[in-house]
């Protein structure tokens, strides 16, 4: 798709992607590819909102991106919120909205 | 789970704690390096995960070839062992004069250690603006970690913006992979280091500086100076940006506002040592800038606690050279003390070598500056901490009506920084704020940066 934001044969690297898995978040099935980190996989399916703030109910994304921020937390399979930033896709597992105030941080 | 006796724990994968790391197991000592990251690199050498396949691995990164080297040095030793994917959530000194050193990694036990390095970076500095809270709003090392760590692109229409070192290398980088970038802007001049003008700014960084302009402007990417993004608007995520023309001192022009379309801010403007870690040892503090204080560590990098050297950001921002400099110091002079296998004419070279940086980094400080008029891109309900929610109008209230007048008393009063990132991204707007409403900087710099529980971990862990 020459609209992704997964570069291709741009980059100057030569990167070839793991292999495909497919995940869902707030159970929309998304396509990802092993070693993504979640919140790459829900950025490239145009997901920019992975929570919302505990007062404004105010949706918040990918802001850091290493794991400084904690504004990117999701859950998945229904654990303690985790970065998205950090975490690795894995097939089949399901990833939902993280709203603070259910449960603490991860 | 039983604690692991260690002689050198070195924190941080990046240039610093690799080139310390190296150094101190060429002299005969053991070395665990502990990181957060999956992969050795840090942010500046960050990697593609091992799932991914490349045929270039360097092609996108700056000092390639000598990182390799020092990865290969390192990988070879036996007396290596990297912990990776490891946050460390606690330190403690211990009686006998070790340390203790608590990981989130459930399959590991806590470390105990002689001599610690600490080379824990820097976070970059961000500037509030009406709108940075919504989704789509990146920092640009964030955007640099979605392209080397996943061959990613932050958007399909991406605007960068901010200040500092990192804006180049990373809009380079974003136009190289034909990401369409739709404004590149600095508040400040960089033309004004790019011409080597200031005295001190070694003859490969203008280069590299250039070379970045060049393979921009070979993309039909133009670099506006004095210029930023002083709001991001849309519902529920960026659809819009307002860039300004900004005076000297980051103050907008007014009339100079026009709006872009955009679903992608990446923004920063300069970088803040982490030092969350050495304020909890106890380690002594040179907040000359409130906003961004730094470790104090004498010539051979040692920090005023016995046992604790730091090296790289940490100590006062250089980038990458100067890192490499500083963790080669720190550890042969670890490894020193530990009566490792070290020639004392090599640590004087390789101090001498660092000591040969201090006019750059003098240059640097006075490049690298963020405009006092940024206060002003902010209306009253702009949101100042991000985790709780809190508004420059309830910063205002707290400082001019309650008696609010240093770091701690701000918190105590708003809850600034007492969220998941423990004041990591407000912590220095905090700062500024409070010297721009007093007159004068806080006196409890660094307050923010004291976290008993250095990240958030699960109760079970405790």
């Amino acid at each position: 798709m020459a609209d992704s934001l997964r570069v291709g044969d741009e980059d100057p690297r030569g990167l070839t992607r793991g292999a495909r898995v497919e995940l869902t978040f707030d159970e929309v099935s998304i396509e990802a590819y092993a070693g993504e980190s979640i919140a790459a996989a829900l950025l490239a399916a145009d997901v920019r909102a992975m929570r919302r703030t505990r007062r404004h109910e105010a949706p918040r994304g990918l802001f850091c991106g290493i794991g400084a921020c904690h504004d990117c937390l999701v859950r998945v399979d229904g654990s303690a919120p985790v970065r998205a930033c950090l975490t690795p896709v894995r097939d089949g597992m399901a990833v939902t909205t993280h709203v603070l105030g259910e449960g603490g941080p991860s | 789970m039983s604690d692991r006796r260690v002689p050198l724990v070195v924190l941080g994968a990046g240039p610093a704690g690799v080139a310390a790391a190296r150094a101190a197991v060429e002299a005969r000592v053991a070395v665990v390096l502990i990181d957060l990251g999956a992969r050795l690199g840090g942010q500046y050498h960050r990697r593609e995960p091992e799932a991914f396949a490349t045929s270039a691995p360097g092609a996108l990164h700056h000092g390639w070839a000598r990182w390799s080297e020092d990865v290969t040095h390192l990988e070879r030793s036996p007396r290596f062992t990297h912990v990776a994917g490891a946050g460390v959530w606690a330190i403690q000194h211990l009686a006998d004069g070790g340390m203790r050193i608590a990981t989130d990694r459930e399959d590991l036990p806590s470390f105990e250690t002689d001599a610690l390095i600490i080379a824990t970076g820097a976070n970059e500095r961000v500037v509030p603006f009406p709108g940075w809270d919504l989704p789509g709003v990146l920092t640009v090392g964030g955007a640099q970690a979605l392209l080397k760590g996943q061959g990613m692109r932050p958007g399909h229409a991406v605007v960068i913006s901010g200040a500092g070192p990192l804006l180049l290398p990373v809009a380079a980088a974003l136009a190289r992979v034909r990401t369409n970038i739709v404004a590149l802007t600095d508040a400040n001049d960089p033309r004004r280091w790019l011409s080597g003008s200031p005295r001190g700014i070694p003859l490969s960084k203008v280069r590299e500086g250039a070379s970045y302009l060049a393979t921009l402007a070979r993309h039909g990417v133009r670099l506006r100076p004095r210029t930023a993004a002083i709001a991001a608007h849309g519902d529920g995520r960026v659809e819009e940006v307002v860039l300004a023309r900004l005076e000297r001192d980051w103050t907008p022009i007014p009339g100079s506002e026009r709006t872009v379309t955009a679903d992608a801010l990446a923004t920063s403007h300069g970088f803040v040592p982490d030092i969350g870690v050495a304020v909890g040892l106890g380690c002594l503090l040179d907040a000359q800038d409130a906003s961004a204080p730094a470790v104090v560590v004498d010539r051979s990098q040692a920090t005023s606690v016995p046992g604790v050297w730091a090296a790289g950001e940490v100590t006062g921002i250089g980038g990458a050279d100067v890192a490499v400099h500083e963790g080669r110091v720190a550890g042969l002079a670890a490894a020193l003390m530990l009566g490792g296998d070290v020639d004392e004419d090599e640590l004087e070279r390789a101090i001498a070598r660092r000591r040969a940086d201090a006019p750059f980094l003098r240059t640097l400080a006075g490049v690298l500056t963020v405009g006092d008029g940024w206060t002003s891109w902010l209306t009253p309900d702009t949101t100042v901490c991000r985790c709780e929610e809190v508004t420059l109008a309830t910063i205002d209230e707290a400082i001019e009506r309650r008696g609010a007048c240093d770091l701690r008393s701000v918190k105590l009063t708003t809850r600034c920084g007492m969220g998941h990132c423990q004041a990591r991204i407000c912590g220095p707007s905090v700062a500024a704020l409070l010297t721009a409403r007093t007159g004068q900087p806080p006196a409890d710099a660094g307050a923010l940066d004291r976290r008993p529980v250095l990240h958030p971990v699960p109760l079970g862990r405790l």
